[in-house]
């Protein structure tokens, strides 16, 4: 086939397929797979997520298992945000023996459930004295925490958690607001710091905390005692009860993140396994075809041997014993799936052979090799892509089944490991749908746009399953 | 002739089955020896564990010769192309050693024993699922055929390739979460209550049929379309056969075309394609059973990887690819018998 | 064409103005535009034309089984007096198929349901049309509640193998099924199907094309020996012009949709030869066994798409003599002599 033909054989094949609305649908759910690997790193709200998956302290400050921001949407009852403040406005006193650095942030609470902490994070070096004052809307002013830092010499990252360091201090503030009986029921070293913080300075503030909604100030101040004392940059989490697009997980990351991260690893696996496997599919078939005799025998009985292989357990098995790389368990998806387009490629190359443009190029002394390579495996190139596309749903899926059995790269973030995480971590029978339905649902989008494609290209080359 | 043919299909099974537990053997040689060292060390510290009045070195000596002979009895000491080919002959006759951890129902070590009573399991539940999957998908199928490109034609096989990469065991996440834990309707999973009622009592079959319901309407809910959309496309292009128009001209009612003439000529493929779904969904939805903590062969592959017990993973995996084999040549028989052409040429 | 002169009781099938159309999605094909013509009793007529012209799609309009998305667009197809285009599904394929005409399909290998015995389908048939004819039938769908006059299969057994026999099969062949015979065994099976209901019209769409030469020969000839001794009258559908002289009175050719020229043997295989140039295209480009022919003749060009079709006739871009009126305006089909019709504007005087 000349390339010119190719072309021409395209353009008729594209303006059947613009006729087929499902295979439009599959195409743009493709393109918009592919604009988010292409433009992941703008995307990826925490951008360090795919070396760093694994990695709890990068996760620290965020809110563990917290719904979706968007739940807010449908209740009364607004739960705090999880957001970060960087705005601050920063005066410097020299005061002779030492200088106090104060930045003030502002925080408009306007929520009826508190965040779960404050978290104060700021460049430090040499031996600064942090305070951290916060004032109410009430008027009220805490003084929450204050301690010296030994950062040495270096800049290095402070990180000072509220709810931890000053759950003495805000109790000492509410019980003077609290009635004898509450304090009673109220465990001093359980209370929820943040609680205290953000509700209104009365009887109940411990017990049952009513939301105090306004402008809060939080005003950090380092103390520096020597020149090469210094506190530089700060910025202020508030994991909040509900975070992000799509919350957080027990282990406190982004599933937004995760699932964003884990659509390159889908295409890549779903479209490295596919071309792989119906690349040797096709040759094998039309070789065995083309062969014919006791070749096409053998390689029949070689066929069926891959074919009584049951998949999934094998690379179960083959999984657990030699914990494959993600490149390894593409090859060995491939090595079982090539079988899949076997049977179709060699009937329909049996009839090829049988052409008599095969039997001329044979008269004219064509080489095996340029009559399989040149004639016939180019007439099945149109099969070739329509059971490619249907083969990458199926990659996808062994590859998160392997996963959920937690046997995959541990290198990489997939779906299926974010499942595997929600399942051992009891996100089934604890209600964390956050957690299950979006992974699932991204394998099942991916599987749909590729099965749309497929389907509609398999409906333009089987004319008789038409209906118009 | 059919007989010959059958034959030779079960004769091929079996020497692919030879085939292919010898390529296990040889392909995990590595890790099923060093589970059997293991065990060795561990016999041998209990045993050595009991001897009170003995030296030091007169232990060593004693544990030096109770190696040496269990290594003789394990054939530890053959060359490893006699080990693989003593191991894999082993398999072929069902022996697969002592698991190094799980225990069967009874309590017992014996890995066959432990994969064996699973099977029913997992064979009951799949095989429910599917009946219930071919005659749904058979009537839709049908219905489709009967109208295509029509609106019920055009949204079920939309629905087709909806849940065509949809995970079953993420689906049954979601049931069980749906109707385990927000309405609880089924139990979140298992194969019995505990305690279970007792055996032979009617109270235990609705039990397991209270079981059975969750991960059962889960994978029909999932698979059914696609038996449906198969159908439909043998049905359809069946229905385009000259002797589909030849009957119509002869005067033949619709009815009888479509459910005689039509369907009749169509039933091999789709009960093919049916029984092949069978074991396709056996293979590829096998660790489905563990979301549901079903007690089956999936459930097995899941705990074993958890434990890390190679000969129970092993077993299982001979068992499996037995059953797999089993069934793929029983699916040749049930063609060649319906298809009269079959039986004839010997031949598909 | 003068209807009146169509009209004529000696007629057991006029077709007029029939019309066939597909709706795809490109837009409307006329396979079939406007054709009329007429059987006689006992005769045989042929109808030639390339393939795709539209000679199948006649034949299944006249069965009333158009292949969807095909539709008959308009005209009448009056069988044995009765107009069958308005009838009802039912009615039809209660009364009409089979009853009064019957088909030897294209490729008598596929036309035998593969899973049924030759005998479970030639019973059904028969079951199904017997009941019917004496007005019993209740339910077709149980064979256990039987109807007392719903033909037993002892009754069929003997008009199949009265069949069987016209067309030299024995009786053991019901036993069988399709794929254990022969390709000449299927195509006589098929022939002694469509006679059996004893139909007033029988078409026959290319029922030798599948065969190899020698039995070929035999189909014709048991044709031919069938339609002497039962007096049928016959459709005989062929693209090669040299069987049909052999079998038919008439010869009817087609191109494109639409009738080009009917007429007898005599006038068209005789001295005078064919009038429509199409037709005398036709016959140089059929290689004939007994005269010499230095080369053979081919017409240039190809049918034209019908999704497009040319203005005028449409036969025009191919032809040696068109004139400037052949390009705009279609001609009709005129009688140009006794049972003599030709669609060209240059055989008009």
């Amino acid at each position: 086939m000349k390339l010119a033909e190719m072309k021409d054989s395209f353009k008729e094949f594209w303006s059947e397929f613009k006729k087929e609305k499902t295979g439009v649908i599959g195409l743009i759910l493709f393109g918009i797979f592919l604009f988010i690997v292409i433009f992941e790193p703008f995307l990826l709200p925490f951008e360090d997520a795919n070396t760093r998956w694994r990695d709890i302290s990068y996760w620290e400050d965020w809110p563990k298992s917290a719904p979706p921001a968007w739940t807010n949407w449908f209740t009364s009852d607004k739960k705090s945000v999880t957001g970060t403040l960087t705005e601050y406005s920063e005066i410097s006193q020299d005061m002779g023996a030492m200088v106090m650095k104060e930045f003030v942030f502002e925080y408009d609470y306007q929520y009826d459930d508190a965040p779960n902490d404050i978290i104060i994070h700021g460049d430090a070096s040499g031996q600064p004295i942090v305070v951290v004052n916060i004032l109410r809307p009430d008027g009220e002013e805490i003084e929450t925490f204050q301690s010296a830092y030994n950062a040495g010499e270096r800049t290095k990252d402070i990180r000072i958690s509220i709810d931890n360091s000053s759950r003495d201090i805000i109790y000492n503030f509410a019980k003077d607001f609290e009635s004898q009986e509450n304090l009673r029921n109220v465990k001093p070293g359980l209370i929820k710091t943040t609680n205290g913080i953000f509700s209104k300075a009365q009887e109940g503030i411990l017990r049952y905390p009513e939301p105090l909604k306004g402008n809060y100030q939080i005003k950090i101040t380092a103390i520096l005692r020597d020149e090469n004392d210094n506190m530089d940059t700060p910025y202020i989490i508030m994991p909040g009860k509900v975070s992000g697009v799509l919350g957080t997980d027990s282990q406190k990351r982004d599933i937004w993140t995760g699932v964003l991260a884990g659509v390159k690893w889908a295409l890549l696996i779903g479209i490295l396994t596919a071309v792989f496997s119906v690349t040797i599919g096709v040759i094998y078939g039309v070789i065995s075809a083309y062969l014919g005799g006791w070749k096409d025998a053998l390689m029949q009985r070689v066929f069926e041997v891959f074919v009584s292989v049951p998949l999934l357990p094998v690379l179960i098995v083959l999984s657990a014993v030699f914990e494959p790389s993600i490149w390894m368990m593409v090859m060995l998806m491939a090595m079982f799936f090539w079988t899949g387009s076997v049977k179709t490629v060699r009937s329909m190359a049996m009839q090829i052979k049988e052409e008599t443009f095969i039997e001329a190029s044979k008269a004219l002394g064509a080489s095996n090799f340029r009559i399989i390579f040149k004639h016939m495996v180019p007439i099945l190139i149109p099969y070739s892509f329509s059971s490619m596309a249907l083969f990458i749903p199926r990659a996808v899926v062994y590859e998160a089944s392997i996963s959920l059995l937690g046997l995959g790269d541990s290198q990489i973030v997939t779906w299926g490991q974010i499942l595997s995480d929600a399942l051992n971590s009891g996100a089934v029978l604890n209600g964390l749908w956050w957690w299950v339905v979006p992974p699932g649902l991204a394998i099942a989008f991916m599987g749909m746009a590729f099965a749309f494609i497929g389907f509609s290209m398999d409906k333009i080359l089987h004319p008789k399953l038409r209906t118009r | 002739m059919y007989w010959k043919f059958a034959l030779k299909r079960v004769i091929n099974a079996v020497i692919i089955y030879i085939i292919l537990i010898f390529i296990f053997s040889a392909l995990f040689n590595v890790q099923m020896e060093q589970t059997v060292y293991a065990q060795i060390d561990e016999a041998i510290k209990m045993e050595t564990m009991q001897l009170t009045d003995m030296k030091p070195d007169e232990i060593q000596k004693w544990a030096e010769q109770r190696k040496e002979f269990y290594y003789k009895r394990y054939n530890l000491d053959k060359s490893v192309f006699e080990r693989v080919v003593l191991r894999a002959f082993n398999a072929l006759t069902f022996k697969y050693g002592n698991s190094s951890i799980i225990r069967s129902s009874g309590g017992s070590r014996d890995v066959r024993t432990i994969v064996l009573e699973t099977i029913p399991r997992t064979l009951l539940l799949f095989m429910t699922a599917m009946v219930i999957d071919i005659l749904l998908g058979f009537w839709l199928g049908i219905k489709k055929a009967q109208k295509p490109g029509k609106g019920l034609d055009k949204s079920t096989s939309i629905a087709t390739m909806v849940v065509y990469g949809m995970p079953s065991w993420w689906l049954g996440m979601l049931m069980i979460m749906a109707f385990a834990y927000m309405f609880k309707v089924f139990p979140s999973g298992g194969f019995l209550s505990t305690p279970p009622p007792p055996a032979g009592t009617i109270a235990r079959f609705w039990d397991v049929i209270h079981h059975l319901l969750l991960p059962v309407i889960t994978l029909v809910s999932i698979g059914f379309w696609g038996r449906a959309f198969l159908t439909r496309n043998i049905v359809l292009s069946t229905l385009q056969e000259d002797y589909i128009m030849s009957a119509r001209a002869r005067g033949i009612p619709e009815r009888k075309v479509l459910y005689g003439h039509a369907l009749r000529s169509a039933a091999p493929p789709i009960v093919t394609m049916g029984l092949l779904a069978l074991l396709v969904s056996f293979g590829g939805n096998i660790i489905f059973e563990g979301i549901f903590s079903w007690p089956g062969m999936g459930n097995l592959y899941w705990i074993s990887v958890q434990q890390n017990d190679i000969p129970v993973l092993m077993g299982n995996l001979s068992l499996t690819t037995g059953l797999y084999i089993t069934g793929l040549a029983v699916l040749d028989l049930v063609y060649g018998f319906l298809d009269p052409r079959i039986k004839v040429g010997g031949k598909a | 064409m003068e209807k009146t002169k169509m009209k004529d009781n000696r007629n057991v099938l006029e077709v007029e103005n029939l019309k066939l159309y597909y709706n795809v999605s490109d837009g409307q094909v006329k396979a079939v535009d406007d054709v009329t013509f007429f059987l006689r009793k006992g005769e045989t007529l042929g109808l030639v034309g390339e393939s795709g012209c539209g000679k199948t799609t006649t034949a299944t309009a006249l069965m009333h089984l158009p292949t969807p998305p095909g539709y008959i667009a308009g005209g009448k197809i009056i069988l044995d007096g009765e107009d069958i285009v308005p009838l009802k599904e039912t009615e039809i394929r209660k009364r009409i198929r089979w009853e009064k005409i019957s088909m030897v399909f294209q490729g008598a290998m596929n036309c035998l349901t593969p899973v049924y015995t030759i005998g479970k389908l030639m019973t059904e048939t028969l079951q199904e049309h017997r009941a019917i004819s004496q007005g019993e039938k209740t339910s077709g769908f149980s064979k256990s509640r039987k109807t007392p006059r719903k033909m037993n299969k002892e009754e069929a057994r003997k008009i199949m193998v009265k069949y069987l026999d016209y067309v030299g099969l024995s009786e053991d062949i019901l036993r069988r099924y399709p794929h254990e015979l022969s390709g000449g065994m299927k195509q006589r099976v098929v022939i002694a199907m469509a006679l059996f209901l004893e139909p007033k019209v029988i078409v026959c769409d290319e029922p030798t094309t599948a065969l190899d030469v020698v039995v070929q020969a035999q189909i014709i000839n048991l044709l031919k020996e069938l339609k002497e001794k039962l007096d049928l009258a016959f459709i005989f559908i062929t693209h090669d012009l040299a069987t049909v002289a052999e079998v038919s009175d008439r010869v009817q050719i087609m191109y494109a949709g639409r009738i080009m020229e009917i007429g007898t043997n005599q006038q068209i295989y005789g001295k005078q030869g064919p009038m429509h140039p199409y037709t005398r295209r036709l016959l140089e480009a059929t290689p004939r066994l007994h005269e010499e022919v230095e080369e053979l003749a081919f017409i240039p060009g190809t049918p034209p798409d019908l999704l497009r079709p040319p203005q005028g006739c449409k036969f025009h871009d191919r032809c040696d003599v068109a004139m400037e009126k052949c390009k705009t305006e279609e001609p009709d089909l005129i009688e140009v002599e006794e049972d003599h019709y030709v669609a060209c504007w240059r055989c008009r005087k």
